[in-house]
């Protein structure tokens, strides 16, 4: 990590941060800076070019008079439930339905965050990077969803974080919290979505599945052409707790997501998958870590790029398996389709054992369509063309098909298709 | 399973003798005026020693590289020798009878008469001591083919030309720290090169003995087959016990112009260190090959030895249909560190790669794979296959699979598949259920989790890996 | 040859076997019939000694403590178990392994050893009887094998490895008529004075071929009838439950 230029951190960090949380990061990242590609987990991510766009951006303006329901409903859709919409990072009443008559179900932001006793677990906090450093010194709200134990949601909660540059590149630092109680079962969705203009998403969520809850996470970003993208996301599960994890990249110009998922209790499961599509000269990158640090749990990645034009798609996967566990499960793939020649796919399924009573296994690929299948589709009558689309949208399908609900999958499918110049 | 890790734990080194030969050393430390030394006592031409100097000063700008997966303490670059020779005892040897008794009867010790080699196996031997090429057998034989083969000194004096046009032409001595250290103070190492459209007659093979203490160990080895020709080449390492970790940085390059092949296999053995992980050499090397059209280079290694390892023999696949292959077999244990995989980077059109690792840990060992296949945007119709799997043996160790895949072209296959588990319980118990010992059961499933590995050693050699394996794994039972 | 007293085994908290009696005589050929989930397979992991099951009661093979051997100190006693499912193991040659345990066996018993070359022509003398192909010396361990070239594979090392006891855990599963014509005119050719068998399964199949001298109908983990081979024909015409409340 490099240090960052102290005039970074006094233009984008309000001069007196506003909560320990953000102190602890400004500290962190006076201390040891943004990172660079000679770290390894970012030797995919042109850092440099998101450092240059921070460096010239300004903080987003709260200005929210362009977003309106119908404007977010266009952006990321209505899927049926509660929804919670901020505006450069700031929470947005007016276009938010924040369904407080749900049994169980609390949504809010940093205002009625600050009503309630604050979670134990916060005070001991470190960033994990110097993007989420900044993000918790620079952030000026948070999305909180929080589910009581034993609560059953039956419709998901929608989380949308807009980013509405003005006229210069403007940075916003959102934040999100879930807390799913022990034995609850809930269903979310982040969107990350723009309207036109450059900005700079620097993104954190924390997700904690309590023991025995049941936890289904869709994460989308389909930011604005000029838009880049930093998100991570953390999620603990606890002991027998089920996680199914989907992010989608579909937009921004640079976009990176990081999924870190750790095990603290037994017997846990995660399923995880990933689409990301770059076209033109955008660049998607993954950086997926499941750390099993508790014994009987079961993990499964399945990672699929298609990249086209000058687009770069990366992933990096990492398993790993601490010493003293037993029992552990994991496995890691990753398919990526490379459609043109000046496209570029890297992928570094990593596998890191430290105990032996373990299954892993990961599997990754590179390649171009299958010339049997093409050519059988064309026997059969189906236009070159049309055939190339059918197998590039088979190729994608194992991970669309398995969105949930169907309004989700069906926008999902809309962005890949219109992509796709389908 | 618990007396498996017994019995590793118990493994005893079968190569911990040394001789006390009378040695000549250069003082401990390492600056400019060793190198000349070095050079001025191998009588080298002025570009030689000007080549040796740009590495060295190249060398002063660079830090120890920190990436890979391997923990020791820091190595003091000023408290070693540089050079150690056996003290020749009169003038050079013309014939093999003509050898240092003493180092022959060292090297009968190790299993490799170097009389019995020349008239027996048909296999040609130069022997390696603390980076001094002692002999070279069946040098006649392969003279008629028009085959040279020397040691690296040797080829100096005899073959200026050759060595200028090749040294450091696959690996520069810019390429990374090591590199520049043994480019700036490498004291011997073998030289092969097979003329155009020969198919070298014999397996070549050196064997490299670490002998005197507290010496690091820098050869180089460059292999050089003209367009057509063909060539096997075996290398073997042994070390003596001591409690001090003991430096060897060697570089190897191959060099395969159109329509050449070349095989490199290597036996790796140096001392891993004692139980309790003291001493061992530290085995940093650079291996790489460049591959024209056509052309194919293929490693295969079992690594069983060294307290760390650190290598990634690679091949440039610079040549239209050429072919890189790496088969490696590394075992680990005790607290033995091993990093190790390979590159393979495709420049030419319908280059292929293939790449097979199987990875064996146990005790407190941490054995990593670190791969990288490239496809650059040049490399239409290129193909890779890799595959990774790694056993785990006991609780205290660690396997870990570190790939990288790159690739800009889009008509390049590129396939990984890895797995890593311990030794299944129900090929343990089949295995028992027969009357096997769990020990011999679990020496019989390691082996043939490395089968395919071994199956791609020289005939020669296969056997002798296999018995290998059964002595790292068993120990004291074998 | 086998007393069996009492003997129960369970799997954390369930009880697979519960009280278990069975006594076989040396040169009998016993079937063990039940249903599934009446405790066949653990009574063969039981008895061939697999870790993970606890175990009480008694059993006496050749007069000594069974339950306190290790998995090959009871084969080198002479006890076989045929798998019903054999494991495959890469990069094994097959005939290297069955060479590896006959000598192992024979070190135990005091044998000389036999040499690679008598050993090929002692398998292909067997495997000739068994109709098998002496191409299989050469494949891995089971790598690849059908369901019954498993099988039949099983039955080779049996008839190589000679024990005192066989035990064979559903081998008649997963084979056709012709197939199983050929492993049970193997097992009978086995039989032979100073040897036993322990025919383990769900089907009476195998026993058109082998003619049991006692059949046991096993039920929630204990013997609850026994008869001769006419019993294996009730079973089949009227079923197990039927059967067994005679």
């Amino acid at each position: 990590m490099t240090a960052t230029p102290a005039g970074l951190l006094d233009r984008l960090v309000p001069p007196s941060p506003p909560s320990p949380r953000a102190e602890r990061g400004r500290d962190w990242l006076a201390a040891h800076g943004l990172p660079t590609t000679r770290d390894e987990a970012w030797r995919y991510t042109p850092v440099d070019d998101i450092v240059g766009a921070l460096e010239a951006a300004a903080p987003a303006p709260a200005s929210t008079s362009q977003v309106s329901r119908s404007v977010v409903d266009a952006l990321a859709g209505d899927h049926g439930g509660p929804r919670l919409v901020f505006v450069n990072g700031v929470f947005e009443p007016r276009a938010s339905d924040a369904g407080g008559a749900v049994d169980g179900l609390w949504l809010g932001n940093r205002d009625g965050m600050r009503a309630r006793p604050p979670s134990p677990r916060a005070a001991e906090d470190q960033p994990a990077d110097g993007f989420q450093a900044l993000n918790w010194a620079a952030g000026r709200d948070v999305a909180a969803v929080l589910v009581e134990p034993g609560a059953q949601l039956d419709q998901p909660v929608h989380v949308v974080h807009i980013a509405a540059p003005g006229e210069d590149t403007t940075a916003n630092h959102p934040r999100t919290v879930v807390l799913a109680g022990p034995g609850s079962r809930v269903h979310l969705i982040e969107s990350y979505v723009g309207l036109p203009g450059p900005s700079v998403t620097n993104a954190s969520t924390r997700i904690v599945a309590g023991a025995g809850s049941t936890v289904t996470h869709h994460r989308v970003q389909d930011e604005a052409a000029a838009a880049i993208h930093v998100g991570r996301t953390a999620i603990d599960q606890g002991a027998r707790s089920t996680l199914r994890a989907t992010s989608i990249m579909t937009g921004g110009h640079i976009a990176r997501s990081a999924l870190a998922i750790g095990f603290d209790g037994t017997d846990a499961c995660a399923d995880i998958d990933g689409l990301y599509l770059p076209l033109g000269h955008q660049h998607h990158d993954n950086v997926v870590t499941v750390d099993h640090r508790a014994s009987h749990c079961a993990s499964t990645q399945r990672f699929t790029g298609i990249v086209d034009d000058h687009g770069r798609g990366s992933f990096s996967g990492h398993v790993l398996v601490r010493h003293g566990t037993t029992g552990t499960d994991a496995h890691q793939s990753n398919r990526n389709l490379v459609l043109a020649p000046t496209a570029q796919a890297d992928t570094r399924p990593w596998l890191e054992i430290l105990a032996d009573d373990v299954r892993c296994t990961h599997g990754a690929t590179v390649g171009r369509l299958d010339d049997d299948a093409l050519f059988y589709l064309r026997s059969r009558g189906i236009p070159l063309e049309q055939g190339r689309a059918m197998l590039v949208a088979g190729f994608a399908a194992e991970i669309i098909d398995a969105i949930t609900p169907a309004t989700l999958r069906d926008r999902v499918a809309a962005a890949f298709a219109a992509g796709r110049g389908g | 399973m618990s007396d498996v890790v017994d019995i590793l734990v118990e493994r005893e080194y079968a190569y911990g003798f040394h001789a006390d030969l009378e040695t000549e050393l250069a003082p401990k430390g390492l600056d400019e005026d060793v190198v000349r030394l070095i050079s001025a006592k191998k009588q080298e031409p002025a570009w030689l020693l000007e080549w040796r100097l740009a590495a060295f000063r190249h060398f002063l700008t660079l830090e120890e590289p920190t990436w890979p997966n391997v923990h020791h303490p820091p190595i003091d670059y000023q408290d070693m020798h540089y050079w150690a020779a056996p003290k020749p005892k009169g003038p050079a040897p013309k014939s093999l009878d003509e050898v240092d008794p003493q180092i022959r009867a060292e090297f009968d010790k190790l299993g490799i008469s170097l009389a019995e080699q020349e008239r027996l196996s048909g296999v040609a031997v130069d022997a390696v001591m603390d980076s001094i090429s002692v002999a070279t057998t069946f040098k006649a034989k392969l003279a008629e083919a028009g085959v040279i083969f020397c040691s690296f000194s040797e080829a100096v004096r005899e073959h200026p030309e050759l060595v200028r046009r090749y040294l450091g032409s696959v690996v520069p001595f810019r390429d990374n720290f090591f590199a520049a250290l043994n480019s700036a103070v490498f004291s011997d190492g073998s030289f092969c090169f097979i003329p155009a459209g020969v198919q070298c007659p014999m397996e070549l093979s050196t064997y490299f003995r670490i002998n005197a203490a507290e010496t690091g160990q820098f050869e180089r080895t460059l292999i050089v087959a003209e367009e057509g020709a063909s060539v096997s080449y075996l290398e073997g390492c042994t070390a003596p016990k001591r409690d001090e970790n003991q430096l060897h940085a060697a570089v190897v390059e191959l060099v395969a112009l159109d329509d050449a092949s070349i095989k490199y296999s290597t036996v790796q053995n140096w001392y891993p260190g004692d139980a309790d992980g003291k001493g061992g050499i530290f085995n940093f090397v650079t291996k790489r090959g460049r591959a024209g059209n056509r052309a194919t280079i293929s490693w295969t290694q079992v690594e069983t030895g060294s307290a760390i390892t650190w290598k990634y023999p690679s091949v440039i696949l610079q040549g239209d249909d050429s072919v890189g292959e790496f088969y490696s077999v590394a075992v680990t244990t005790h607290h033995q560190q091993a990093d190790t995989g390979t590159k393979m980077i495709h420049i030419g059109r319908n280059t292929t790669s293939t790449i097979l690792s199987k990875g064996i840990s146990a005790g407190h060992a941490q054995n990593t794979y670190r791969g990288l296949v490239k496809v650059l945007r040049s490399a239409t119709g290129a193909r890779n296959h890799t595959r990774c799997d790694s056993l785990l043996i006991g609780p205290d160790c660690g396997a870990h699979t570190f790939p990288y895949i790159e690739v800009k072209n889009d008509t390049a296959q590129v396939e990984h598949e890895a797995s890593t588990s311990k030794v299944s319980d129900d090929q343990l118990f089949y295995c028992r259920q027969r009357g096997l010992t769990e020990e011999d059961a679990t020496s019989m499933i390691v082996n043939g989790f490395c089968r395919e590995v071994f199956d791609e050693l020289p005939m020669e050699y296969a056997v002798e890996a296999q018995a290998l394996m059964r002595l790292t794994l068993e120990g004291a039972v074998g | 040859m086998l007393h069996i007293e009492r003997l129960t085994a369970s799997v954390g908290d369930k009880t697979i076997l519960d009280g278990l009696d069975l006594d076989i005589a040396a040169g009998e050929i016993h079937a063990v019939m039940g249903p599934n989930g009446a405790g066949k397979s653990t009574l063969s992991n039981v008895l061939a000694g697999r870790d993970g099951y606890t175990t009480t009661g008694t059993v006496t093979f050749e007069g000594g403590d069974l339950l306190a051997l290790t998995p090959e100190e009871r084969a080198a006693k002479g006890l076989f178990l045929a798998f019903q499912h054999p494991v495959e193991i890469p990069g094994v040659g097959n005939m290297y392994f069955l060479h590896t345990a006959l000598n192992a066996i024979r070190l135990v018993r005091g044998q000389p050893e036999i040499g690679a070359v008598d050993f090929l022509a002692l398998a292909k003398e067997h495997m000739a009887r068994l109709d098998m192909d002496p191409a299989f010396l050469s494949r891995s361990v089971n790598e690849g094998f059908s369901g019954g070239e498993k099988k039949r594979n099983e039955i080779l090392q049996l008839s190589l490895l000679e024990p005192r006891l066989a035990i064979l855990d559903e081998t008649d599963s997963g084979l056709d008529i012709d197939a199983l014509r050929v492993v049970g005119e193997g097992v009978e050719r086995l039989r032979h004075p100073e040897r036993s068998m322990l025919i383990i399964t769900h089907h009476p199949r195998l026993l058109e071929f082998v003619r049991p001298d006692r059949v046991h109908v096993l039920q929630a983990g204990r013997i609850v009838r026994t008869g001769d081979h006419h019993l294996a024909r009730e079973l089949e015409a009227v079923g197990y439950g039927a059967a067994a409340a005679r």
